[in-house]
């Protein structure tokens, strides 16, 4: 059963069109969470949207509609991450410079925009089925159900690549000067 | 399955820190709209494409068919079999006349960017790019492009199988078949390139086809939108006509273009940086925002710029952007002027809130340089000042090796 037609009528727009509203928001959200801060999030969401309007004509129901889309959005938002890694330092030097009016202890900087950039650099570094993992369960906050549909995976194989990314970044952060002492540390 | 929440894990509050970070404003809406648009080019080219491959497997069929009833027949014989056409290479419908109404019903649709395209159904349009470097691809149809004023670095074009019309700013009508193509300014300017043939510059009221005789259905369309926006600019002298780039009626605030940069808008806010600079030239703050705008964008003039704004800044930030001036001039290998730099600011003194990182650029830069009684001095000045300091291993190292 086919829920659109590939060929675009033009009921069926209207449809597409009331699916792509009701998603675009949670879709933009999905993106920037994957992606992390940086300047691609407005194309990557739009990019995201096309694709699913464009795949929305092959949907044949057999997942739910938001998990389909949502599958969309992270492998669209991945394609970004892998082009735009240099930009990820850059967006680390940046934010190092920035000032700040709140009061700057160990743990609100590693809580606040440099920690996040410096943890989207060392996600960059990561393998993409490791990082989509973590981002999904601990950043998005999905359940490991949840995540294992949206990357259409077996529950098991989804707890060892987020078991494996948690202690990649644990390693990965270490010596990072802002967030290896609070890792380390708890409170630092 | 209820997910594990782990308060006491750092890299938990971290991930959460992450996934709770609030999301910059967008136009939804006008994304649906584009995502629409360009599906259903997409939808079309696919349906173009079975229906060729269609064409081809008859062909290859009826070649199959001639082979086996007729094996001895020549391989010409053979492939004259007569295939009817693809749909898509039949020939176009003839253009009305002039002045003749749409024959179907019209439709637009507003990009984000601005942009109003008004289509009469039968095209094929296909969006090539969004945002700045606006690009679509026309291969059949007729279509009429409203383009408000372009900003400064922004471009508008479109391509059909036989030209590239590109503008400033502008409505125009594009219309494609598989034979020919043919524009019609309706404003503005736009320039015509062909391959092999010299660019055209059509004006208001001006066409241009292969035959020499066309004019666009959308022609109506197209002339009332103009009429539409003269009388806009009539009535509001300080909209800019439509071939000089747009003005911010509002010039951002120095918040707002940090948030730009933050969020990795780094183009729009070296613009707008910059513009505050000229604007404020005497403001440390601005430039200080400029210098961080050309660093990101890696421009070797933040150098210079972090240098000015020190001069402007308040002693607390002037030492920062001393520092950020020195770190960059230090990475170039000018380990001299990082020092100056450092100097300068006064990065290195004590009371400034950046004394310890400044101090261990200043030994890296006099490492570099060699001079080694300086070095000496400082590195010991260091580890009475900064017992704890994070280059504390590296100052040890640095007076070990001496």
């Amino acid at each position: 059963m086919r829920f659109f037609s590939p060929a675009i009528a033009e009921d069926e727009t209207q449809a597409l069109d009331s699916v792509l509203r009701t998603i675009a928001p949670s879709m933009r959200r999905w993106v920037a969470r994957h992606l992390g801060p940086g300047p691609d999030l407005d194309d990557a969401t739009q990019e995201a949207l096309i694709e699913l309007a464009d795949a929305l004509g092959r949907f044949e129901g057999r997942s739910k509609l938001t998990t389909y889309a949502h599958r969309i959005g992270v492998r669209v938002a991945m394609r970004h991450a892998k082009r735009n890694r240099r930009r990820s330092t850059q967006m680390l030097a940046l934010v190092q410079t920035l000032p700040t009016s709140a009061p700057v202890t160990p743990e609100a900087t590693a809580l606040g925009r440099e920690g996040i950039a410096r943890l989207y650099a060392a996600l960059d570094e990561m393998r993409g089925d490791r990082r989509t993992a973590f981002v999904l369960c601990d950043i998005e906050r999905l359940s490991h159900d949840e995540a294992a549909e949206v990357e259409n995976v077996k529950l098991d194989t989804l707890r060892k690549r987020l078991h494996r990314a948690r202690a990649e970044l644990h390693e990965r952060l270490a010596d990072d000067p802002v967030l290896g002492a609070y890792l380390q540390g708890g409170q630092s | 399955m209820i997910r594990r929440v782990d308060d006491h894990d750092p890299l938990d509050r971290l991930a959460r820190a992450a996934g709770e970070r609030p999301l910059p404003e967008s136009a939804d809406v006008d994304m649906v709209t584009t995502a629409l648009l360009a599906a259903r080019g997409r939808a079309r080219r696919r349906h173009r494409t079975r229906l060729v491959a269609s064409a081809a497997l008859l062909l290859l069929g009826a070649f199959g068919v001639a082979w086996s009833v007729w094996p001895d027949a020549p391989r010409l014989e053979a492939t004259a079999t007569p295939v009817p056409p693809p749909p898509d290479r039949l020939p176009p419908d003839p253009l009305p006349p002039v002045g003749a109404p749409a024959r179907v019903a019209e439709s637009m649709l507003v990009l984000p960017s601005g942009d109003r395209i008004v289509h009469l159904g039968e095209d094929s349009l296909e969006v090539v790019s969004l945002g700045r470097d606006r690009r679509f691809s026309l291969t059949r149809g007729e279509v009429l492009f409203e383009v408000p004023p372009l900003e400064t670095g922004h471009s508008f074009e479109v391509q059909t199988p036989h030209l590239r019309a590109r503008v400033v700013g502008t409505i125009f009508a594009v219309s494609a078949d598989m034979d020919a193509s043919a524009v019609e300014v309706y404003e503005g300017e736009v320039e015509v390139s062909r391959p092999g043939e010299a660019t055209l510059h059509l004006t208001a009221g001006e066409s241009w086809s292969a035959d020499g005789e066309w004019s666009s259905r959308l022609a109506d369309r197209g002339r009332q939108a103009a009429t539409r926006r003269l009388a806009t600019r009539v009535s509001e002298p300080n909209v800019p006509s439509a071939r000089t780039p747009n003005q911010e009626p509002e010039a951002p605030t120095l918040q707002e273009v940090q948030s730009w940069l933050a969020d990795g808008e780094v183009a729009r806010a070296l613009v707008a940086a910059s513009a505050g600079v000229d604007r404020a030239p005497e403001s440390g703050p601005w430039r200080m925002l400029l210098g961080d705008a050309q660093r990101v964008s890696g421009s070797s003039d933040a150098v210079e710029t972090y240098d000015a704004a020190a001069r402007l800044l308040s002693e607390s930030r002037a030492t920062q952007a001393g520092y950020l001036a020195a770190e960059l001039r230090l990475g170039s290998g000018d380990a001299a002027g990082a020092l100056r730099s450092l100097e300068a600011a006064r990065a290195t003194e004590r009371g400034s809130p950046i004394a310890e990182r400044a101090t261990a650029l200043q030994l890296r830069a006099l490492e570099r340089m060699g001079d080694t009684a300086e070095l000496q001095r400082i590195a010991r000045a260091y580890l009475l000042n900064f017992p704890a300091g994070p280059a504390r291993g590296y100052v040890e190292g640095l007076l070990a090796a001496d």
